[in-house]
């Protein structure tokens, strides 16, 4: 990118546009648009940032290409932020006991922050102990049982009929039969978790390259070796999607769950806000919520690339 | 008694629209020691033949005897170079072989040890360079290399390969079967290997023996002794009369089983 192009370009003007626009006009009382200016800047740094570290090197190459996808994201933000400012705080378009300004959420957000780290660490415990239960047993039962013929047709029908119950109706059951809240969040989580991780497993197992197998029995791999060198290695693709799609579950069961009868938490945080009417702090619960999981399937997708390196 | 036995042997696979006999009646033995080669068309069934060798599956009927023993499974006394290279992608092309290595009960050697060795012959088949390599990080040729690399570095009595320069250039392919020729008569005694390949000039440079095979089911056709004193040099046997008339009996036991395959009396070339 060149210095022109860093210069001039769509993010800077709507940089620009929004802080001119922003204080130029009035806004309405208690709308704190300064918190909103101040996220508008934070956005816009992220852009910066980018920009700074890629070399003017005349377009091409990686660092540039990242560049210009920020600065599409960082544009689209500061549209969507722009609207949201200009329809609450600025004229008031909409009703502003249900939709609060972005200046108040990023404020409140500030502000309660504390609480919104208490919360997380109370929702990932629950979900870290049910979510690690699910991958410690579902992962070598997948395997073992995917390995051993007889088992594989005793256990496909099984978990084709318990698999395929939604894990979310087992909420009051589990909450009713099981002494504390956090053990039957537990669960709850580990019973969502499990299943699609032990039958991807499963699958995995059979999918494996039968030639890869012939290739280790001609080596006269040890059965250890065959488990954890070469079936666990083939599978991996498999595991690695099965625990997605367990960790999307385990959000969705952990939030609800939390909803239904906590007392601390990120899903309780939603709803014991929203029981009092205090849009603005409900908001704020989601946005934390949606930047929670965000971070954790980016570490997640890492861990991924990681173990596939080889692919 | 010979190395290898096998005895009227018939398979079969169960393959969608019923069974399908792949090999019938083939028999041949291989003495301790001896080189040779199984050569015939397309879908003959040679993969077939070499997976019941390795122990891979037991034939539907006759048996393989090993030094006058039936196989019932795999064995350390055996090493394979398949046609698909079948590397563990997740291995690197050292850790391929040191895999194999530390399964054939070398747990005792030291992991230094065994890397050594796997770095010593990467380094004899070309590929010093590519130890720390991902199979997907290497072309075709590159693979079947580290393949070969890998049965070699096992050091046992018996080698199988099927088609094992099959992917590898002409030069490349050249030094390659003399390194073969080496490792197969070097320590005490030499090896007994089973050879297939498409190339009929390969078979003959490396055999003691030629084993002809046709197809549908596969059988074996014709099995022809190679009469060439050892060591060979290439350049001084291709000259001679005798390899003139030797290449054209194979190449046309070859073009007779497809003159049968396609259906006419006659081939015109
Ligand atoms: N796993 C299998 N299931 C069913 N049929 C098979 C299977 N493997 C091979 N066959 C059939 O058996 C026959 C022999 O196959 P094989 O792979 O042994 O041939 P080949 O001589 O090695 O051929 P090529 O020279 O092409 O490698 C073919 O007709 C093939 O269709
Ligand atoms: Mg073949």
């Amino acid at each position: 990118m060149s210095i022109r192009e860093k210069l001039l370009n769509k993010t800077n003007a709507a940089f620009v546009a929004f802080m001119a626009l922003g204080f130029a006009l009035p806004s309405q009382e208690g709308s704190r648009s300064l918190f909103a200016y101040g996220l508008a800047a934070a956005l816009q740094l992220l852009f910066w940032a980018r920009l700074a570290l890629c070399r003017g090197d005349g377009g091409g190459g990686r660092g540039s290409d990242k560049a210009r996808v920020t600065g599409d994201v960082v544009f689209l933000c500061l549209l969507l932020l722009f609207a949201w400012e200009a329809a609450t705080a600025k004229f008031a378009l909409l009703d502003h006991f249900l939709y609060p300004a972005p200046g108040e959420v990023a404020a409140l957000f500030i502000e309660d922050f504390p609480n919104l780290i208490s919360g997380l660490l109370s929702s990932l415990k629950i979900l870290g102990t049910g979510y690690v239960l699910a991958v410690l047993t579902g992962v070598p039962l997948g395997l073992v049982v995917g390995w051993n013929r007889r088992l594989y047709q005793v256990a496909k029908p099984v978990t084709k009929m318990l698999g395929a119950i939604p894990p979310i109706v087992y909420i009051p059951y589990a909450i009713a039969i099981l002494p504390t809240f956090r053990s039957a969040s537990v669960f709850i989580i580990f019973i969502g978790s499990f299943w699609p991780i032990f039958i991807n497993t499963l699958n995995g197992v059979f999918d494996v390259d039968r030639r890869l197998i012939d290739s280790a029995r001609a080596i006269n791999v040890s059965p250890a070796d065959m488990l954890t060198r070469v079936i666990l290695p083939g599978t991996i693709p498999s595991i690695m999607s099965g625990a997605t799609i367990g960790l999307s579950f385990s959000f969705i069961l952990l939030t609800s769950a939390e909803m239904i009868g906590a007392t601390n938490g990120m899903g309780w945080y939603v709803k014991y806000f929203s029981d009092f009417a205090n849009y603005p702090k409900v908001i704020v619960g989601i946005v934390f919520i949606g930047l929670v999981v965000s971070v954790i399937t980016f570490f997640f997708e890492r861990l991924e690339r990681y173990l596939l390196r080889w692919r | 008694m010979a190395k290898i036995d096998i005895n009227d042997v018939y398979l079969e696979y169960d393959s969608g629209s019923g069974r399908q006999a792949a090999l019938d009646g083939v028999s041949f033995s291989v003495g301790e020691g001896e080189f040779v080669s199984v050569i015939g068309s397309s879908g003959c069934g040679k993969s077939t033949l070499l997976g019941l060798l390795a122990g891979l599956m037991p034939p539907s009927g006759g048996e393989i005897l090993i030094d006058g023993d039936r196989v019932t499974g795999t064995g350390k006394d055996r090493s394979v170079v398949f046609q698909h290279y079948s590397l563990f992608p997740w291995m690197s092309a050292r850790g391929n072989i040191v895999f194999a290595l530390k399964q054939q009960g070398r747990n005792g050697c030291k992991p230094s040890a065994l890397r050594e060795k796997a770095d010593r012959y990467l380094g004899l088949v070309g590929l010093a360079d590519a130890a720390r390599k991902f199979p997907r990080e290497l072309s075709g040729g590159m693979q079947q290399r580290v393949a070969i690399a890998r049965a070699l570095a096992l050091d046992s009595p018996m080698l199988l390969m099927d088609e094992p320069f099959g992917a590898i250039d002409a030069k490349n392919r050249a030094g390659l079967q003399e390194l073969l020729l080496d490792l197969w008569d070097c320590g005490d005694g030499r090896k007994t290997v089973v050879f297939v390949t498409h190339d009929i000039d390969e078979a003959i440079f490396l055999s003691d023996k030629i084993v002809v095979m046709s197809s549908g089911p596969g059988r074996v056709k014709e099995e022809i002794p190679v009469p060439f004193p050892r060591p060979r040099e290439r350049e001084g046997i291709v000259r001679t009369a005798a390899y003139a008339a030797l290449r054209n009996r194979i190449v046309l036991l070859f073009y007779d089983d497809l003159a049968k395959a396609i259906g006419g009396e006659e081939v015109v070339i």
